[in-house]
C-alpha cells in the first residue's frame, strides 16, 4: 500500500502537478476541543422556536487559549456557518500556532512555484516563438 | 388573531400579498421568457445603486438584519446561491426587470412577509425546501433537535418511522436524507403542507421511503384508517407548542402569515403534545421511542405528565437543550 501510494505520488508529480494537497504536511494540524471555543450565537431573548421566525445566520467564535476570533455569515444556515467557522478557526489556529509550516504557508509556497514555473515556461516560449519570427523574417528577406 | 393586530399593518400586509401572489404565480415563467431580452437589451443597474436606501426602510419597518435580509433578496433575484454573492454586490448589475423583482420582494419585506416565503425556499440541514404561504416555517431550533434523533438512530439496523403534523417535510426528509435504512410516513392536517412535503420528497429523490397522509388527528380517530393497525419504531413530532396568551407578543412575520394550527398548542402549550402522547400508546412497538420538540418550560412538565397519567404506557427517558440552552426536546419511550 504504502508502495502504491509513494509511486502514486512520484507518478502524480511527474506526470502533472494538480495534486498539490498530497503533497502537504498535514502532521502539525492542530485540533479543535469544543471546550476550548466560546460560541455566540444570536437569537435575541424571549422565546425560541415556534413563536419567532429569525433568520440570524451570524456565528462568532473566540478561541479561549490564543483569544483568536472568528466571525462567519457565509451560509443562509447559522448550522451551516457553525460548522464553516470552525474550519475557518482551525486555518488560523494552524497559522498562529505553525507559521511557516501551517498548510496556508504550505499551500502559498506551492503556488508560488507552480506559477514562477508557468511564467518561466511562458517565457520560454516567448522567447522560442520570436527567434522563430526572426529567423522566419530573415529567411523572406533573402 | 385579528384583535391583535394594528390595523395600518394588517392592510400593507394584506396588498403586500396581493402584489407578490399574482406575480409569484408568474415570475418563474416569466423571467425565462424575458431574461435573454433583458440581458442583451435594455440598460443594466448596479446592484449598489440599487440597494441604496432599502435598509433604512426595512428598520423603519422594524426588521433587524438588514443586510442578510437584503444580500437573500439580491442573490434570489439574480438566481444565484447565496454563498457565491459577495457581501459588497461588486460588479454585479440587475437588469430592470430584476431591479422590479427586487423593489416587490424588499416592499413585500417590509410588509414584514417571512423571507423565506418570499425566496420561495429555504435550507434545512443539508437539504433546501420549497416553501409555501400557509405551511410553516422550519426553524433554526429543529436541526438541533432533528441532529439528535440522526445521531441516536444512525448504528440502527431499519427504523420506520411516522411523524405527526410533517408541515414542508423538513423534519422527516432530512432524517431520510441522512439515513438510509429509515423508512417515513407522515400525516399532516392541512391540505397544502402535505403536497408541499410530497412535493419536496420528490424534489430530493426521497419519495420511495416516503408516504404523507391528509389527516387530522383526533380524539380516538388518531390515524387515518389504512394505518389504523400499524406500529412504528419511532415517533417524532414538532406539535404547535405556543400558548395561546403569547400571540399577542408574537411578531407579524409569525402571526400574520402563518398557520395558527401549527402554532397554536393551547392554554398551556401542550394541547395536541397530548394527542400526540394517547397516539403514540397505540401505534409505537413495545421500546419504541417518541421524540418531541417543545416550548421552553414542557419537559419538566411532560416528566409530571408521565408520571401521572401514563404509567405502564410511557416512559419519560430525558430531555435534551437545544443549540440555545434551552431546554426543549423530550424523549419518551412505550413500555
Amino acid at each position: 500500500m504504502l508502495k502504491l501510494r509513494s509511486l502514486a505520488g512520484a507518478l502524480s508529480s511527474n506526470l502533472c502537478r494538480l495534486a498539490s494537497t498530497a503533497h502537504l504536511d498535514y502532521s502539525r494540524y492542530p485540533s479543535l476541543q469544543e471546550s476550548d471555543i466560546e460560541e455566540t450565537l444570536l437569537r435575541g431573548s424571549g422565546p425560541g422556536g415556534q413563536a419567532v421566525n429569525k433568520t440570524n445566520n451570524c456565528v462568532f467564535l473566540r478561541h479561549l487559549p490564543t483569544g483568536i476570533t472568528v466571525k462567519c455569515h457565509l451560509h443562509r444556515l447559522a448550522s451551516k456557518n457553525r460548522i464553516e467557522a470552525r474550519k475557518i478557526l482551525l486555518d488560523k489556529l494552524d497559522a498562529h500556532l505553525n507559521g511557516e509550516q501551517s498548510i496556508a504557508a504550505q499551500q502559498k509556497v506551492l503556488d508560488q512555484k507552480k506559477s514562477s514555473e508557468r511564467k518561466r515556461r511562458q517565457g520560454k516560449l516567448q522567447e522560442m516563438k520570436k527567434t522563430w519570427q526572426s529567423r522566419e523574417r530573415g529567411e523572406n528577406e533573402k | 388573531m385579528l384583535k391583535y393586530l394594528a390595523r395600518p399593518l394588517l392592510t400593507a400586509t394584506r396588498s403586500a400579498t396581493r402584489s407578490l401572489c399574482s406575480n409569484l404565480s408568474g415570475s418563474s415563467t416569466k423571467t425565462t421568457t424575458t431574461s435573454p431580452t433583458s440581458t442583451t437589451g435594455g440598460p443594466l443597474i448596479e446592484v449598489n445603486q440599487a440597494i441604496n436606501g432599502w435598509a433604512d426602510k426595512l428598520k423603519a419597518a422594524g426588521i433587524q438584519d438588514t443586510e442578510f435580509n437584503i444580500k437573500c433578496i439580491v442573490s434570489h433575484v439574480l438566481n444565484r446561491k447565496f454563498n457565491t454573492v459577495p457581501d459588497d454586490f461588486t460588479q454585479l448589475k440587475f437588469s430592470s426587470e430584476q431591479l422590479a423583482n427586487f423593489e416587490r420582494f424588499l416592499e413585500a419585506r417590509c410588509a414584514r412577509m417571512p423571507l423565506q416565503h418570499i425566496i420561495g425556499e429555504w435550507d434545512f440541514m443539508d437539504i433546501t425546501l420549497k416553501t409555501a404561504p400557509t405551511v410553516f416555517i422550519p426553524r433554526p431550533e429543529t436541526e438541533e433537535f432533528v441532529r439528535l434523533v440522526i445521531e441516536n438512530y444512525r448504528q440502527a439496523k431499519h427504523v420506520n418511522m411516522l411523524e405527526v403534523g410533517c408541515g414542508s417535510g423538513a423534519m422527516s426528509l432530512s432524517v431520510l436524507h441522512a439515513l438510509p435504512q429509515v423508512e417515513a410516513t407522515a400525516i399532516e392536517r392541512s391540505k397544502v403542507a402535505t403536497v408541499l412535503a410530497w412535493e419536496n420528497a420528490n424534489l430530493l429523490g426521497l419519495q420511495d421511503r416516503f408516504k404523507v397522509h391528509n389527516h387530522t388527528m383526533e380524539e380516538d380517530n388518531y390515524m387515518p384508517t389504512e394505518l389504523q393497525d400499524k406500529q412504528y419504531d419511532l415517533i417524532i413530532s414538532n406539535p404547535p407548542y405556543v400558548k395561546t396568551e403569547e400571540f399577542q407578543f408574537l411578531h407579524p412575520e409569525v402571526v400574520v402569515y402563518e398557520n395558527l394550527n401549527a402554532l397554536d398548542g393551547g392554554s398551556d402549550g401542550l394541547r395536541v403534545a397530548r394527542l400526540v402522547f394517547d397516539l403514540a400508546c397505540r401505534h409505537l412497538r413495545p421500546g419504541g421511542k417518541l421524540w418531541l420538540e417543545l416550548g421552553n418550560e414542557h419537559p419538566p412538565l411532560v416528566k409530571t405528565i408521565m408520571n401521572l397519567k401514563y404509567q405502564g404506557r410511557l416512559n419519560f427517558v430525558g430531555s435534551y437543550f437545544d443549540q440555545y440552552k434551552r431546554e426543549r426536546f423530550v424523549q419518551l419511550e412505550k413500555v
